[in-house]
This record gives C-alpha cells, sequence and structure tokens, in this order.
C-alpha cells in the first residue's frame, strides 16, 4: 500500500515543508541534493520498490544522451577532418549510428512502458482474436505493477533523447540534474511534461526561497486544494454511481453525471497541476502550464491547445512534425496537392500526422479500446473542422454572420463543451460498449421526471451539495473570464493592502474547511491522471 | 523593525487568528444533541452517550462484523450484562479510538473488544487529520453548515437520544455464503502487514485501555468472506506483543458455534444475519461470563431502561416474536 496516494494530503504537506526547511538551511550544492532526495522519498512514498524503474530509467537516459552527444562531436570532428568529396558519406554514416542509437534508446524506455502497461492489454486481444478464429491457442495475460508517474517521466525521458539527437541541447554529463529534470517531486505523478530546456536549468539554479515565491506558491496550491476538494471530490459518488451502474440510471441522470464528469476531471486534474505548480514555484522553478481555461474553447482543436497542453506540444513536436515532415509523407501530400488542389493536399499530410497523433493520445490514456476511441473521436473532429472551415468561413460571410461577435462565441463555446462531454464520457466509461449504451440512453431514455423523483440525491449529495458545485463553478467562470481579459487576479490580490490580503488568505482556508468534501460521507476521487 | 521579524509575527498573528476562528467553529459545529436528526454522526452507535452514566461495562469496537454479529440486548436478557456497539460501518481506527474517548467520558467500561478486521482497513484516515478533528472539531463536523440552526450558536451539546437496539444492526435477510468450509482454505504462517498508521492507533487504543483499567481483547466476528489465515496470524502476534488476548470466532469449533452458512449470514458470508447473530451472541455471552470480571446488573435502577429495549426490540424488529 502507498505511504501517499495524492498530493492533497497531509503527508505531502509535511513532505513540503520538511523540504522547504532543509532546502533553506542548505547551501546552494546541498538543494540540490535536498531536492533530489525529497523527489526520491516522494517516489518511494507513492510506487514503493517500483522506484528501480525510474532509477533505470535515470541512468540509461543519462547514458544514451552522452552517448549521442559523443558521436555529434566526434562525428563534427571527424567532418571537419574529412575530405570534401568523403564528407556526405561520412555524414550518412554519423547520422544513421546516431539513428540506431536512438532507435535503440527509444526501445528500451518506450518498450518498458509498453511492457508494463499495455501487454495485458495486447494479450488479451491476441486471445480474443484466437478465440473468434477458434484456435485453442491462449496466450498468458501478464500482470505487472506499474510505478505511478510512468508515462509521464518517459515523456521526458523520450524529449530528453530526441532533443539530444536533434541538437536541441547536448547531453548532459551531471547525472545529479539530470536526475532532478526526470524526478522533480511536485510533477512526477501527474506532470506537467517538462522538457529538459524548460526545467533543468532553473532545478539546478536553486534559487533562494523568497518571500513572494513563498506566497505566490501558496495562494496556487491553496486554489488547486480548491478545486480538488470542494469539486472534484464532491462529484465522486455521483460520478463513481452513475458510470458504475448505468443501467439504472435514464439519460438524464446519465446526462447530469456525464456533464460532472467532465467537471470532475478538469477539477482534479487542473487542481493537482495547481498543487504541482505552485509547490515548484516555493523553490523559484517555473514548470509550464498545463492548462488554459479548456472549457473557453470555440473549437476541439482549440481546446486542445488549452487542455493538458504539455501532452498536446510534446506529441505535436516528437509526433506531428516528425511525421507530417517524413519523406513518404510529404511525398503524398505533394501528389496530392497536385491532383485535388492547395487545400486538400495540405490536409493530407496533416491528417496522417494527426492520427497518428490521436492514436498515441488514446493510447498513452490507458490501455483499452474505448481510450483509442476516445482518441479517434477526437482526431475525427479535428480532422472534419479542417475539412470544412473554409466553407464554414465562407458560407458565414454570405449570410453576414460575425464570427468574432460575442453570441456567436458562446455558440461555439457550447457546442466545443458538449463535444468534450460525450469524448470524456467514452474516456470514463467501464469500456466501449457500456459508453456506447450510455451515449444512446441520453438519447432513448431521457425524462426529467428523475429531477421530481429525488433519484440525483441519492448519491450522497443533497441539494445544498448542487449548489455549492453551483456556485464554485460560477465563481471560477467569473475568474476564467477575467483571465481570459489578461488579469492576473494573483498580482491583483498582492497589490491590495494587507487587511485586504489577510482576509482573502482566511475567507480562502475557511470555505476550504467548511465547504471541503472530506472525511465522514465522501470518498475522494483518486488523482485520475496519475493512472495515464 | 526587521522586515523577517515583522513577516514572522505576521504569520504568527495570521496562525493565532485562525486558529481562534476555527475554535469558535468548531463550538457552533458540534452537534448539540445526538438525535440523527441535529447532524450527529453514526447515530447508532453514539447513542452510547445518551445512556445512563456509569451503566455500560463493555463495548465492541470495529467495523460492520461488531453491528451484525452481537446482540447486546440477549446479552443483557442471558445473563445481565451490559454491552453496546460502538462498531459503524468501515470504521477506522482514528475512530475506534474517538468511539472509546467517547465511551470513556460516560462509563466506567471493564472490557473493549476491538475487531480485528479493522487493523486490516486500508483506508485508515492520516494521523494529522484524525488529530486535526480532536483539536477542531469542526474539521469533523464541517458539513453541518447545512444543518445548522440558531440554537447551534448558544446551546451547548446535550446528548440524550439513545438506541434501543444499542448499536445492533437487525436483518433477518438470508444470503447463503458459498464458502461454508472457508477455515480449512490456504492455511499459512505468513502474516498481513499491519500499516504503521494503523499499528499506531491500536497502541493508542491499547494505552487509553490501560489507563482506565479496561481489559482490551481483539475479536475476530465470523465472516466466511473477511477470514483469511494471514490476518489471523497477523493479529494473533499483534495481540500477543500487547499482551492482549485474541478470540477468532472463525476457528471456534463447528459444533460450538453451530453456524450454517447457507442460513445463518445477510450478505453471502460477509456478516451475519439475525439467526446467525443470535448464535454468535450466545457463545459470546458464555465467554463474558466465564470471564469472571462482569456482574448482572438485572436490578440495577439505573438499567431499567434495559428490559423495556427488549420490549421494543420484540415488538418492532421481531414483530411479536421473543428473542431467542
Amino acid at each position: 500500500m502507498p505511504i501517499i496516494t495524492t498530493y492533497f494530503s497531509f503527508i505531502y504537506i509535511e513532505l513540503i515543508l520538511l523540504t522547504i526547511i532543509l532546502y533553506m538551511c542548505s547551501g546552494q550544492k546541498a538543494r540540490r541534493w535536498v531536492l533530489l532526495i525529497a523527489s526520491y522519498v516522494f517516489f518511494y512514498a507513492v510506487s514503493g520498490k517500483l522506484i528501480c524503474y525510474l532509477l533505470f530509467s535515470t541512468l540509461s537516459v543519462h547514458h544514451f544522451g552522452i552517448w549521442l552527444s559523443d558521436i555529434q562531436i566526434e562525428g563534427k570532428k571527424q567532418l571537419k577532418a574529412a575530405e570534401k568529396e568523403q564528407k556526405k558519406a561520412l555524414s550518412a554514416r554519423i547520422q544513421k549510428k546516431q539513428d540506431l542509437i536512438m532507435i535503440l534508446a527509444v526501445i528500451v524506455h518506450i518498450g518498458i512502458l509498453a511492457v508494463l502497461k499495455y501487454s495485458p492489454f495486447f494479450t488479451t486481444n491476441i486471445n480474443t482474436v484466437m478465440h473468434l478464429l477458434h484456435l485453442d491457442i491462449t496466450v498468458q495475460v501478464p500482470e505487472y505493477l506499474v510505478p505511478i508517474g510512468i508515462s509521464f517521466y518517459t515523456l521526458q525521458a523520450v524529449s530528453y533523447l530526441f532533443d539530444v539527437y536533434r541538437k536541441v541541447i547536448t547531453g548532459d554529463r551531471n547525472l545529479l540534474r539530470l536526475a532532478l529534470f526526470m524526478s522533480f517531486f511536485p510533477q512526477i505523478m501527474e506532470g506537467p511534461i517538462c522538457r529538459y530546456s524548460d526545467t533543468a536549468q532553473s532545478l539546478w539554479k536553486v534559487e533562494n526561497i523568497s518571500y513572494s515565491n513563498l506566497v505566490a506558491g501558496s495562494q496556487r496550491i491553496a486554489f488547486g486544494i480548491m478545486k480538488k476538494l470542494i469539486v472534484a471530490d464532491r462529484l465522486n459518488l455521483l460520478v463513481d454511481n452513475v458510470f458504475q451502474y448505468h443501467d439504472e440510471y435514464d439519460g438524464f441522470v446519465i446526462m447530469i453525471a456525464v456533464v460532472g464528469y467532465t467537471l470532475q476531471l478538469y477539477m482534479d486534474f487542473s487542481g493537482t497541476m495547481d498543487v504541482a505548480l505552485g509547490t515548484a514555484q516555493i523553490f523559484g522553478v517555473k514548470l509550464p502550464e498545463n492548462f488554459r481555461r479548456p472549457l473557453f474553447s470555440r473549437t476541439i482543436s482549440e481546446f486542445w491547445q488549452r487542455w493538458h497542453i504539455t501532452l498536446g506540444t510534446w506529441l505535436k513536436d516528437y509526433i506531428f512534425y516528425p511525421v507530417s515532415m517524413s519523406k513518404p509523407v510529404t511525398r503524398l501530400a505533394m501528389r496530392a496537392r497536385k491532383r485535388f488542389g492547395n487545400h486538400i493536399g495540405s490536409l493530407v499530410a496533416g491528417s496522417i500526422a494527426l492520427f497518428c497523433v490521436w492514436i498515441a493520445n488514446g493510447i498513452w490514456h490507458g490501455a483499452g479500446w474505448h481510450y483509442i476511441f476516445f482518441g479517434m473521436y477526437h482526431f475525427a473532429f479535428i480532422m472534419c473542422g479542417n475539412i470544412i472551415q473554409p466553407a464554414v468561413i465562407k458560407t458565414s460571410q454570405n449570410l453576414h454572420i460575425d464570427r468574432m461577435s460575442l453570441p456567436y462565441r458562446i455558440m461555439q463555446i457550447i457546442r466545443t463543451d458538449i463535444l468534450v462531454c460525450i469524448g470524456e464520457l467514452f474516456f470514463r466509461a467501464h469500456g466501449l460498449r457500456a459508453g456506447l449504451t450510455m451515449f444512446r440512453k441520453m438519447f432513448t431514455d431521457f425524462t426529467l421526471s428523475t429531477l421530481r423523483d429525488g433519484t440525483l440525491f441519492t448519491f450522497g449529495m443533497d441539494e445544498k451539495d448542487y449548489a455549492v458545485i453551483g456556485v464554485f463553478v460560477l465563481f471560477l467562470l467569473i475568474v476564467g473570464i477575467i483571465q481570459e481579459k489578461g488579469i492576473v487576479i494573483r498580482d491583483w490580490i498582492n497589490n491590495r493592502n494587507l487587511a485586504v490580503r489577510l482576509a482573502i488568505y482566511y475567507a480562502v482556508i475557511l470555505i476550504i474547511i467548511v465547504f471541503g468534501a472530506y472525511g465522514k460521507g465522501y470518498i475522494p476521487v483518486d488523482p485520475i491522471y496519475a493512472n495515464f | 523593525m526587521n522586515r523577517y521579524i515583522k513577516r514572522i509575527i505576521t504569520a504568527c498573528l495570521f496562525i493565532i487568528v485562525l486558529t481562534g476562528t476555527l475554535l469558535i467553529m468548531s463550538k457552533i459545529t458540534i452537534p448539540k444533541s445526538n438525535a440523527p436528526e441535529r447532524g450527529m454522526e453514526e447515530v447508532a452507535a453514539n447513542g452510547i452517550l445518551a445512556e445512563n452514566p456509569d451503566t455500560v461495562d463493555v463495548i465492541f469496537l470495529g467495523d460492520s462484523e461488531t453491528y451484525c454479529t452481537f446482540i447486546p440486548l440477549q446479552i443483557w436478557k442471558d445473563e445481565g450484562f451490559t454491552t453496546y456497539i460502538d462498531g459503524t460501518s468501515a470504521q477506522t481506527l482514528d475512530y475506534s479510538l474517538t468511539m472509546l474517548q467517547r465511551a470513556l467520558s460516560r462509563h466506567d467500561l471493564k472490557m473493549v473488544f476491538l475487531d480485528a478486521n479493522a487493523i486490516y482497513r486500508k483506508e485508515s484516515k492520516e494521523i494529522p487529520y484524525a488529530k486535526l478533528c480532536e483539536l477542531l472539531p469542526v474539521f469533523r463536523y464541517h458539513n453541518r453548515w447545512k444543518t445548522l440552526t440558531s440554537e447551534d450558536f448558544t446551546a451547548e451539546p446535550e446528548y440524550t437520544w439513545t438506541d434501543y437496539k444499542k448499536g445492533y444492526n437487525f436483518s433477518k435477510e438470508v444470503i447463503p455464503s458459498n464458502q461454508s468450509n472457508y477455515i480449512h482454505f490456504e492455511k499459512t504462517d505468513e502474516r498481513s502487514r499491519i500499516t504503521p498508521g494503523n499499528r499506531y492507533y491500536v497502541n493508542e487504543i491499547k494505552k487509553l485501555c490501560d489507563e482506565n483499567d479496561v481489559k482490551l481483547v481483539f475479536i475476530s466476528a465470523p465472516s466466511s468472506a473477511n477470514f483469511t489465515y494471514k490476518r489471523h496470524n497477523a493479529t494473533e502476534a499483534l495481540a500477543s506483543k500487547l499482551g492482549c488476548e485474541f478470540i477468532d470466532m472463525n476457528l471456534i469449533p463447528e459444533e460450538e458455534l453451530q453456524l450454517d452458512w447457507t442460513k445463518d449470514t445477510r450478505d453471502k458470508g460477509d456478516h451475519l444475519n439475525y439467526y446467525g447473530a443470535v448464535k454468535a451472541t450466545a457463545w459470546f455471552s458464555d465467554y463474558l461470563k466465564s470471564t469472571g470480571l462482569l456482574k448482572s446488573r438485572k436490578g440495577d435502577a439505573d438499567c431499567a431502561g434495559w428490559d423495556a429495549a427488549v420490549a421494543q426490540f420484540e415488538k418492532n424488529d421481531l414483530k411479536g416474536e421473543k428473542l431467542r
């Protein structure tokens, strides 16, 4: 049983406080060790002996990074010394060597992830196929303990190796710095997925803990706790019950649960990110933002630029661009452009790459057909958006519709949110079949009678719980609108006088204590993204 | 004044004012009565707070196994001993400790039975949270904002509601177990792991019992769904380390307990139903008598209500049938 299962625990707060004290009492060099030891203690508390996977990945990444860098440096020297006519062949040889190392490195890291996380899924499907073919062969489904956060640190490891391979950075010979980058405790469990060039140096700087960072970091942590405790945990009983026993509920209750789950997922994940970013800020480390008010998106494409941003940019940089720029795809795009014109031609390369991105996105979230469906669902909408965009623009111009007007934008936001909610239904459902049943029920078994018969109050939630969620969501909506206007609320708070600031801090603490869904009668939601 | 000193003073003042506010809020949110409609949690178990002072001699702590296995009114009827179930659904040990503290604040207990199932609960709350609940009850009763009345701001807590079943959870439902032979499964010398948090609370419970001269006994209620030798071994080792007795009712010879797992369980062997509880309680009454630690309270004026409770139980729940 893990000692820590969530960032929202007293033991995590104790770890932060202890780390702050040790960090402040240490000299600059020792601080790096304090952060690394805190990170490993945290990971051990989360995953126990499975920490060996993280240690192996760190050592492996360190080794591959240096290997690649050495070949690049040596290759540069050799190219400099080589005769002009030999350069091309030599360059190809060096490149080939790098390619082989990179392939090996990717096989090692993605291989560990694939074996631990996906082999049960693949073997189960192989068995199903064998059964369908009436073949009397059964592959034993393996069961592995998967370290929490493996999907996150593996992507970080691969991004580091690709960046070294592409010469964006040089392989780091400092194992301590690399280990810190791989394991920094606020982000190891649920991200954000960091790039070496973004965080390694600021982690290495180990700045003094400043009053402003301490206050700003604490504010951010408190905001995250509010989201998690007041909304995400409060919705848990409703969401869990309806998704598990969807046969017993009508379409209206399912619809409420689907909206509830979308809210829960957002509050849980973005709340965790607030805690992660706030903790890092205390130590003077700026982690990349992972959310930018995604429910204000006007299209699915925009949604993915605002939701789990670091995963989106990772997939863009390490799958979308390499695939769309690859020789076969560019060749195909050129042919398509000649045959079908510029719009379709450019769509071809993009859509092949996009397909790969969304397959990867679906699979990254979990080993299950419903996750792949989830990826394909978003792929389909983004593709449709790309295809029909010129026609939509033209039609709206002809009809004199102002696409930037507020009503039109609100309509787009509502439409996108509905599509997102449906996507999350399949994401959360217990399998694809259950997802389809629930989706169908929302149309075939929809009745408002459950509003009167009290079904919604049978999940350990009464009308006051719904009211709390409503008020808090409204509060977040207002905060979101203010933030969309470019106003940084924390700056506004920090510029108030002490009395106002203290009043706000008291209010936030008391609101969390009184309206938080914790203790008897509530079951906190497990960190949703930690299991991906 | 130095900037840092100023900040430290501000932080200290902030914490002092916050603590004061939370103390006031604790006073407001704490239930002013233990009646169900006044926001008291676990009303049946907390009914002990309204029993006449120093009238309960034995309590049971633990999860649902306790309130499904033992019938205090039957023990009263058989031997005149006063027992009360302070076990609650999925009880974690921090709450067991709270219930023990509450019981001791009102009764001069002689024996405490801690059901072993609770020792293996994964959901045991974090120690700091449980401590916070003790110091600042607003953390436990924060949800009472939903039911606050003007009285909550002025009145002092007064506990008047008690459970005539003394914490027992009555059910005659029969859902047979298909594991009637369960004690012969997977015999092993291995032990289940007891988490450090649960170990801490067991020690605290033992300490509190010792301080109040109460005998603590570990007990494992019959349950074909929950029993494992690993748990049995670990509980036995823990009990022996603490110098406590451990009764595993799962290992009592069949002819003594006479449980029939096709008829005596309400949920496939997880919990006993009334028929099973009657058999388990009969054995348990004899055991209590054999300890020589308790005396019959029949005829004690303060316990006069217990006979009325038996009558009420027979009328309301047994529909006129006599208890055993």
